[in-house]
């Protein structure tokens, strides 16, 4: 299985994430765009553990646990930001505006 | 001793009666406060004069000391001797019988409750000044007195005369004592003691603090030149006149002479002086006496002049034919007032020119008028006659033609204007007026007869009194009795045909006659002198104060602006310098603020495209760096 096609697709897939965080205003879409771009780096360590030996697929697995972490984080953070102003909209939430 | 003992209860009851009135305002209970404690008064006056006086006791000396600053020490004592006790049953006896007069008076007046308030606050205030024994706290109750008579000339607040008399009263007073606040300063700061009895061990007091006491009697007693404010102390109500402008409080100033004479403590040259004033004093007001018309304002000029002839007894050391005279004019003086009271509420009229033939209505009145009028004119039997005719003697006595000279003639002239006085208003003939009399006179009547006997009574205890006083009374009708009685017999056959049968002489009716009046009926001019002496005080106050203004407060206004412009630019050197400093540090920071704020624009895109654009960076210069490496 030649690796190099999984290292393109988990750039193609860590691009989409950046386009993704850079352009949308939803915060779910935000978050989901981070998990994408966790998940392209996984493809991609996974990619070049092909190549060589298995700590990339072993460094997959903790990026998993950490995405994992990370999105019950960032789904509480979007509770209570919904919560407080009743909106997932980016462009409320001006405050720190200096 | 048991009456002595408690004699200071004369003061303090008639000024707890003062407060009670004042605390209750009751119309009913008034009159019935003020009569009782006048009356508890007379009672106690009554035995102490029987135990001191007639018994001859041991006088009563208290003192204490009231203030102590450092080692002076100001006392406050009670000196209950012969002269005291009898000054005492005066007062107290004048009270009650005014008291009593004034339900009559005063039935339908609205500020009752005030008057016998005002009263017994005076009666406590007068007991207190003839008891002290000790200068300061006869000062004390002297002004509390003179407070007392201020208060009752202006009673009538909405008169038009009373006002301005009370304060003419109080003015010229207030003036004459403050010459003897001086003395009293003085007499303190030599001898270290105002204790009379304390003062009389170290010997008489130096004439001029002994002169200025003097003033001060004599403003008390309206002499030469404070007459003036005596005969518009009419404008207070009758028994007020009868007690406060009579009988008791313008003796006040005869008093402390009395007192101070019988301790003692006046010498030689003072007491000349006050012979020659009360002389002059007493033709002076006698001559104003019979041109007067005013019902009051006549025995308002007599009392001046007896006070007068008062004053000439002590002056030439006849202290207690003087002090007979005080007592026989207390009576016979309030007498005259309580009938003049009488005769113009009946009448209406206060101009004895409007009455006359008032005997026809009011047969009592005049009897005791006449009682009053013969007391004072000095005739036998009644009691005037036997001091009248002391102090006539002692003038003989001193020699001095001068005195002798205007003795004679006020002697003369009392006789004349109390039956000028006399004739005018109760016979003659009726003029237009009407007579009415209602039932509430009847109180006016009580005290009349009291008074009218004791004109008579007081004939008898004569010997007494001198006994008392450790002399010898040895009546003998000498050449200068006769003088006298003779003076005060024309007088009154003047008065008579002048007035009783109303034959009016030519001479009365020329215009030279008319010329010589106008002097006397102006008082001999001392109300100019009051007012110039008021205008030139006025003057010299706008002088001193335009001083002040400009020249005072100029200094102390330039002052005040130095300082005012200095602490401006001290000021804005502040605010500049200082402060711009501070600000100019303070702002740099805030510029700085000012100028990195802007990336922070609170949109997280903005944040996220710069990380992204951060990881490109880093991403290329990596790239480049292996490229270069490769290379």
């Amino acid at each position: 299985m030649n690796p190099s096609w999984m290292i393109y697709l988990g750039l193609a897939l860590l691009s989409i994430g950046a386009i993704g965080l850079a352009t949308q205003r939803n915060l779910i879409k935000l978050v989901m765009s981070i998990e994408l771009m966790i998940s392209s780096v996984c493809m991609i360590s996974v990619g070049y553990s092909l190549l060589n030996d298995v700590t990339g697929q072993v460094l997959a697995i903790y990026l998993m646990a950490i995405a994992a972490a990370e999105v019950a984080v960032g789904a509480g953070i979007i509770i209570a930001a919904y919560r407080l102003s009743n909106t997932v909209d980016l462009e409320v939430y001006g405050r720190l505006r200096g | 001793m048991m009456f002595a003992e408690i004699s200071p209860l004369c003061i303090i009851l008639p000024l707890a009666s003062f407060i009670l009135i004042i605390a209750l305002r009751s119309r009913r209970l008034s009159p019935i406060l003020a009569g009782l404690s006048t009356l508890a008064c007379l009672a106690i006056s009554s035995g102490t004069f029987y135990e001191i006086f007639l018994s001859g006791g041991r006088p009563l000396y208290i003192t204490y000391d009231w203030i102590r600053i450092g080692n002076s020490i100001l006392g406050f004592g009670l000196l209950i001797d012969k002269v005291s006790s009898l000054m005492m049953l005066i007062v107290s006896l004048i009270s009650f019988l005014v008291v009593v007069y004034s339900v009559g008076y005063l039935h339908d007046d609205p500020s009752w409750v005030r008057y016998f308030a005002e009263v017994s606050l005076f009666a406590g205030s007068m007991m207190g000044l003839v008891m002290s024994s000790n200068l300061l706290a006869m000062f004390i109750f002297w002004e509390l007195v003179g407070l007392c008579s201020y208060l009752l000339i202006g009673f009538w607040l909405t008169d038009e005369r009373a006002p301005v008399a009370s304060t003419e009263a109080f003015v010229v007073t207030r003036f004459a004592d403050g010459f003897m606040m001086l003395g009293l300063v003085l007499l303190y700061a030599e001898l270290g003691t105002l204790d009379m009895v304390r003062i009389s061990k170290l010997g008489a007091i130096a004439p001029i603090p002994a002169l200025l006491l003097l003033i001060g009697a004599f403003g008390k007693s309206a002499q030469i030149p404070f007459y003036g404010w005596l005969p518009d102390a009419m404008a207070a109500p009758t028994p007020i006149s009868a007690l406060l402008h009579s009988a008791t409080m313008v003796k006040a100033g005869v008093y402390l002479v009395l007192r101070l004479y019988s301790l003692d403590l006046l010498s030689g040259e003072p007491m000349r002086i006050v012979a020659y004033i009360g002389c002059i004093t007493a033709l002076l007001a006698a001559i104003i006496a019979s041109v007067e018309i005013d019902v009051k304002r006549v025995i308002a000029y007599s009392t001046v002049s007896h006070l007068a002839l008062m004053m000439l007894a002590f002056g030439l050391g006849a202290f207690t034919i003087g002090y007979l005279h005080v007592l026989n004019h207390s009576i016979f003086k309030a007498l005259l007032f309580l009938c003049a009271g009488v005769v113009m509420h009946t009448t209406g009229k206060s101009k004895i020119t409007e009455i006359g033939g008032l005997a026809r209505h009011s047969k009592f009145v005049a009897l005791m008028a006449l009682f009053g009028s013969l007391s004072l004119a000095g005739l036998p039997p009644f009691s005037g006659f036997f001091s009248k005719d002391g102090i006539f003697a002692a003038v003989l006595e001193s020699g001095d033609s001068a005195l002798i000279s205007l003795t004679c003639f006020t002697v003369f002239l009392s006789s004349f204007y109390i039956f000028r006085w006399y004739f005018s208003i109760f016979h003659g003939r009726e003029k237009d007026y009407h007579y009415h009399f209602i039932p509430e006179y009847r109180w006016m009547l009580i005290p009349l007869p009291i008074l009218g006997i004791l004109t008579l009574a007081v004939s008898g205890f004569v010997p007494t009194f001198y006994e008392a006083f450790g002399e010898i009374f040895h009546f003998h009708f000498g050449l200068e009795g006769a003088i006298a009685l003779l003076l005060a017999i024309l007088g009154l056959i003047l008065a008579f045909f002048l007035y009783f049968l109303e034959i009016r002489p030519f001479i009365m009716d020329t215009t030279f006659w008319a010329l010589l009046r106008r002097l006397p009926e102006r008082a001999f001019g001392i109300y100019w002198l009051y007012f110039g002496l008021a205008n030139l005080t006025i003057r010299l106050a706008d002088i001193l104060g335009t001083f002040d203004r400009k020249i005072l407060d100029g200094f102390v206004n330039l002052v005040g602006n130095i300082t005012v412009r200095l602490s401006d630019s001290l000021g804005s050197i502040d605010r500049s310098i200082v402060d711009g400093l501070v600000n100019l540090i303070a702002s740099i920071p805030s510029r700085l603020g000012g100028l990195t704020r802007r990336i922070h624009t609170g949109i997280m895109l903005d944040y996220n495209l710069s990380i992204l654009a951060g990881v490109i960076l880093v991403a290329m210069v990596l790239w480049i760096t292996v490229v270069l490496a490769v290379i």
